[in-house]
């Protein structure tokens, strides 16, 4: 069978295809078509088929990662929502935590609500905390709130009422008084069954705005990639790291706010799999950005997120992006102190290198200045790099710090390094986890130049750059599985008495994720399980995830007890000896692999000789002489001692003194550093 | 001068970094709504003379004040602050600011050397006094509002002494809650201290303490820089507070500021005498709001360290309202006097930046105290929270509605928090529509919120402001519209005084209404 993964970036739609049956890939490349992505990843599927000559009918399965949905809540463009709420609450959408987000701004703003006033319609019912009726919802309620509704002629429908996670019975009538309309209906305590009601409401109407959009794009996507491959299956990928199939999208739009993020994480674990490297930080260094993601054991999905400033409590990949790309501009401010970005020169002008006019120096200009890239082969030749350009810049700098020009390049990159090891800090130290002894694997154009920099920062010995660095988001697409997030609030306390019923939450979700993954054809004994639970003190209300493993399902209690405390001391650096400990929340992630991956083979046998010398900038005033060589002539198991540099197409490996390069017969180079 | 420019950056961002991370332990460890959820916490860190180095983003009122705290620990128990020890304190004369306001401070260590002082700040439901939530209305005294902590060791080995705080566990309500909060403040100086000994062996301790010079060097730099180009500048300006709950009625904060070229020189001269109500307000908070001024106005991109404040003399005459004399009562003077200073402050600014000033903003926190007996559980609860209004218009943007304003940022409490943890539900909270000043750009609106009692026989206290004077326009815009307190109970409508504590019977209903903000600039309709 034949699988293409389609990733949808910034400038390039990015298309990879594979044969499963003898692991052979082929790549292509199309520019991106913003106002509808579905053009160019038609165009980039139709071409790749030609350009290889492969019959589409043999084409099983397409894998498409998109920023329909991230884009439209970044530009405000979805849906016009109505939303339904407990009467007197209309505003909680509208007022938000009541906080502003620059504690010293004057002119505190934030965002608007994605509904106007005149769309919220308060609902006369009440429940109380516990889920008991207070306030019957009666008939003719209904009936009233509902024709107003209509006559504001929203596109849909979000309904939000309070207390709805304890119980549904309220929302569940108003969604089915609303089943006759051709309407997109969506209510919260399906979208998102838990406490606070801003976020859960926030989340339901985003589902609401989301949902007419990415809905329709699938459709139209479904339909004419099914003239082109009529046996396909078109799935998606969702922010939490696994895909769905597009027709069933439905009410879960909001699960692909990141869709267009995931990739590059799962292409990054996909290596980490293969070599058994339990901890990695994948690095995906683009032109503007740069997305980073800590990888413990597998990728890590966190229950909440955020997009241009709209709350998303939805499991998605951490992935944190920053502005710390090739093309971040290195700048100045009136104290002469030395920042870069996160503003960027993007491809128009780019950095003053590129000698499109672009006259800011960039991270770009740097690595070139310190002699890193190749001016003749950058991007594999196809962008030539003004060496002089990049040191005008540079130098202005320079000046302006009374540094030279080499400590001026130096520190620019050590600044650009900086803000990603903050960024990986954040994903690993302040999620209680020591990056040290994790492997870095960098890809995207620019992640490979600096890897070896964000390695020494973190103490960090072992770095994995993937074969093709360029294309491993496509690749993340490819290697996907099927993925469905369950859960449930179960809120009772840790203790024997409450043991079945936890057990059979679990069993429910079980049921309902291996239903789930059936219908979109995953064979029930390739369902893998996790199974986690969240914990916490009674009376505090954030609470650590604990893994429960299916083994340990018979001591759950005990299990569950002790690793909590130890993970509470680990982080806080106390337990409490006479708390309660609360079950908060069961959680269940069911996945099923889609296809059968299979690794590349480098067969290269004759050593490679370098292809020439180049001196490189190590620290000021000291200059080594680096070899270079082409990453494709390089033989299996060859090994290359910094300084040395390695060109490929798609980016430019430095290894610099103290580290050695090793290349796998799956592609793979290894970097470590040297024992001393 | 920066010795190594790149390293002063990196460092930096870590110590930001590390004090966010501070704040992210306590809320995740804590105990009562009003820290967990409200997040009515703050964490920073200080060099081994407790100054301020770098902190993260939370509650401005708390964040210019911890440094007077952290001082009087180090003053107060200097030797006995060894490795392992916290020291606690909310005592107001000692570098308080009102007593729910706990702060606690940790000494780091490094070989045998006292280096640097993590230190939080959290406010608790309640701390004693005679009103459940320790925020009285009427309070005359200090000693009505709850227990005083000098500054005490409460921490030893890196354990809570529990006989340390039998007291205080004595004093409060809620002592359960008291020792879950206490437990996380713990936390995050464990948290903040193991992050910095992680910075410190990066970059190792040598370098890190000439980066906490340079902090502050560069700061005072770049703030007197700011300054400067309005060197020889002078202004003055007076607002009122509305009362002191005592009897006291429109009571005067003045203030005369100029611009030198050293930085600023503000007196608070023609201020009020002290005043027998609790809106006195201790000289941390004091300079608290000073210093939120100018650093919203011309620092707002400069790290926040000590330094920015050394180039701000203020002078407050002690026995005033703005730095009153033991044993005044303090407790509305951090959450309601402090919002006047900023009002005071800025309305003086608007004659040198008046393109970077506001409108008033509501000029109030509304606190909401609630307490009384929980049926559910048998146990005594104490609810407290804080409400948002309408922020001032300034020019080219109209006022945010419902939300905080300058020395606060809590969050709201859910309401399915609420309603969970305490006998109250919540029968409304909405924006008070076309409450704002009208003006070329509009103030935005207050809120409306109501709270039913499920309990028999609560006690509510409310400390609020801007129920007679209204936050004023700016450049011909109007007024923010006054806020209003009522009970409502049987059908009636009784209205409530600024600072008050009332007992409410079970189904009696509780209504805030907050101030809109002012507006800027004559609205459209009046202009010739």
């Amino acid at each position: 069978m034949k699988v293409i993964g389609v990733d949808v970036g910034g400038t390039f739609t990015d298309v990879i295809l594979v044969c499963t049956e003898t692991g052979a890939q082929y790549v292509h490349k199309v520019p991106s078509t913003p106002q509808s992505q579905d053009i160019a990843v038609t165009k980039g599927v139709t071409e790749i088929l030609e350009t290889h000559h492969v019959n589409p009918q043999d084409v099983g399965l397409v894998v498409h990662g998109t920023t329909v949905a991230t884009n439209a809540m970044l530009e405000r463009k979805g849906a016009k929502v109505a939303l339904l709420t407990t009467e007197g609450l209309e505003d909680v959408l509208e007022i938000g935590r009541q906080n502003r987000k620059d504690i010293y701004s004057l002119h505190a703003t934030r965002a608007e609500p994605l509904v106007a006033r005149e769309d919220r319609f308060g609902v006369s019912e009440r429940l109380d905390s516990e889920g008991n009726v207070v306030l019957e919802l009666n008939d003719s309620t209904i009936e009233s709130v509902i024709s107003k509704v209509v006559k504001r002629r929203p596109d849909s429908v979000a309904i939000s009422l309070l207390f709805s996670f304890r119980n549904q019975d309220h929302e569940k009538k108003l969604l089915r008084a609303l089943s006759p309309s051709d309407l997109y209906v969506v209510a919260s305590s399906e979208v998102l069954p838990e406490f606070r009601e801003f976020e859960r409401t926030s989340t339901t109407v985003l589902e609401a705005y989301l949902g007419p959009l990415v809905i329709g794009y699938l459709r139209r996507l479904d339909s004419s990639l099914s003239k082109i491959c009529p046996k396909s299956r078109l799935t998606v990928m969702q922010s939490n790291g696994g895909t769905m199939l597009a027709s069933q999208v439905r009410g879960k739009a909001i699960g692909l706010a990141l869709s267009g993020l995931a990739g590059g994480v799962i292409g990054g674990w996909e290596f980490a799999k293969q070599w058994k490297v339990p901890r990695a930080i994948t690095i995906d260094m683009g032109g503007t950005s740069c997305d980073i993601s800590a990888i413990l054991g597998s990728v890590i999905v966190r229950p909440d997120n955020e997009v241009g400033g709209l709350p998303l409590r939805m499991p998605s990949v951490d992935v944190k992006t920053i502005g710390a790309g090739g093309g971040s501009i290195a700048w100045i401010d009136n104290a002469g102190v030395l920042h870069v970005g996160p503003q960027s020169a993007g491809a128009q002008p780019g950095p003053a290198s590129y000698g499109k006019g672009g006259k800011d120096a960039t991270v770009t200009d740097a690595n070139l200045v310190l002699g890193r890239l190749n001016p003749e082969y950058f991007l594999g030749g196809n962008v030539r790099l003004n060496l002089k350009k990049a040191q005008n810049s540079v130098s202005e700098l320079a000046s302006m710090l009374g540094l030279s020009l080499e400590e001026t390049a130096l520190g620019i990159v050590r600044i650009s390094t900086a803000n990603m090891v903050q960024a990986i800090r954040e994903v690993t130290v302040e999620r209680g986890t020591d990056p040290r002894g994790f492997v870095l694997i960098p890809f995207g154009g620019a992640g490979p130049t600096q890897a070896i920099d964000i390695a020494e920062d973190l103490a960090i010995n072992q770095i994995l750059v993937p074969p093709h660095p360029g294309i491993t988001s496509a690749l993340g697409l490819v290697c996907t599985d099927l993925r469905v997030d369950l859960m449930k609030t179960v809120l009772m306390s840790a203790q024997k008495k409450n043991r079945e019923s936890l057990l059979s939450t679990y069993t429910i979700l079980a049921e309902e994720a291996e239903k789930r993954l059936a219908s979109q054809g995953a064979s029930k004994e390739n369902i893998r399980f996790k199974w986690n639970l969240d914990m916490r003190y009674k009376g505090q209300s954030h609470e650590l995830s604990i893994d429960i493993p299916k083994d340990d399902h018979d001591k759950i209690v005990e299990k569950s007890i002790s690793r909590f405390e130890r993970v509470h001391e680990d982080s806080f650096g106390y337990k409490m000896s006479d708390r309660d400990i609360e079950w908060v929340t069961a959680r269940i992630v069911a996945e099923s692999t889609s296809g059968q991956f299979k690794p590349l083979k480098h067969s290269v046998n004759q050593i490679a000789q370098p292809i020439g010398r180049r001196a490189v900038l190590i620290e000021a005033g000291s200059k080594v002489s680096a070899d270079v060589y082409r990453r494709w002539e390089l033989a299996t198991g060859q090994v290359v001692k910094g300084p040395s540099i390695v060109e490929q197409l798609d980016t430019t490996t430095y290894v610099s003194p103290g580290w050695v390069a090793t290349q796998e017969k799956d592609g793979v180079l290894w970097m470590r550093r040297e024992k001393k | 001068m920066i010795q190594d420019p790149i390293t002063f950056e990196v460092i930096k961002n870590a110590l930001i970094s590390n004090s966010r991370e501070m704040s992210q332990a306590l809320r995740r460890t804590a105990f009562s709504p009003n820290i967990k959820e409200r997040r009515d916490c703050s964490c920073a860190l200080f060099d081994g003379d407790g100054r301020l180095v770098a902190q993260s983003k939370d509650i401005p009122v708390h964040l210019g004040a911890l440094p007077m705290s952290v001082r009087s620990c180090i003053k107060d128990l200097s030797n006995s602050l060894v490795e392992g020890t916290m020291a606690l304190v909310n005592d107001p004369y000692s570098g308080g600011s009102h007593l729910p306001d706990l702060t606690m401070v940790a000494p780091v260590y490094s070989e045998g050397r006292r280096v640097a002082f993590t230190a939080n700040r959290a406010h608790h439901a309640d701390i004693g006094g005679i009103s459940p939530g320790s925020m009285p209305g009427l309070s005359t005294s200090i000693h009505e509002e709850g227990i005083i902590i000098k500054p005490r060791i409460v921490v030893e080995d890196d354990v809570l002494q529990q006989d340390a705080i039998a007291d205080i566990l004595t004093s409060t309500r809620t002592p359960d809650e008291r020792l879950g909060d206490l437990s996380a403040q713990m936390a995050a100086n464990h948290v903040g201290a193991k992050r910095l000994g992680e910075v410190a062996q990066t970059h190792g301790w040598p370098a890190l303490l000439r980066t906490f010079t340079e902090l502050r060097n560069y700061s005072t730099t770049r703030m007197k820089q700011a300054l400067l180009q309005y060197h020889g500048q002078e202004t003055s300006f007076t607002d009122m507070l509305d009362s002191d709950g005592a009897g006291g009625w429109e009571i005067p904060i003045s203030i005369d500021l100029e611009i030198t070229p050293k930085g600023v020189r503000v007196d608070f001269g023609g201020t009020s005498e002290q005043v027998s109500g609790n809106v006195n307000c201790p000289i941390a908070s004091t300079l608290s709001s000073v210093y939120y001024v100018f650093i919203s106005l011309f620092g707002r991109d400069i790290p926040v360290n000590e330094g920015c404040w050394s180039v701000i003399e203020v002078d407050v005459p002690e026995g005033s309202l703005l730095n009153p004399r033991y044993p005044a009562a303090v407790s509305a003077g951090n959450v309601e006097t402090s919002q006047r200073i900023v009002d005071v402050t800025l309305g003086a600014l608007a004659k040198i930046v008046p393109d970077l000033v506001p409108a008033a903003s509501q000029g109030t926190m509304n606190n909401l105290t609630i307490g009384g007996l929980d049926l559910r559980t048998g146990k005594s609860f104490s609810f407290y929270e804080t409400i948002g209004g309408g922020a001032g218009a300034s020019k080219g943007n109209s006022g945010a509605s419902g939300i905080h304003t300058h020395m606060t940022n809590t969050l709201n409490t859910p309401i399915e928090s609420l309603e969970t943890e305490y006998p109250l539900r919540v029968r409304k909270y909405s924006i008070r529509r076309g409450t704002g000043g009208s003006g070329q750009w509009q103030g935005g609106d207050g809120i409306t919120r109501e709270i039913e009692i499920l309990a028999d026989k609560c006690t509510i206290s409310i400390q609020s402001e801007r129920r007679n004077l209204r936050p004023w326009g700016f450049n011909g815009g109007q007024g923010g519209e006054l806020g209003r307190n009522m009970l409502i109970y049987d059908g009636r409508v009784h209205s409530i005084e600024a600072k008050s504590s009332v007992v409410a019977p079970r189904g009696a209903i509780v209504r805030i209404e907050t101030p809109g903000g002012g507006g800027w600039g004559p609205p459209p309709s009046m202009k010739k």
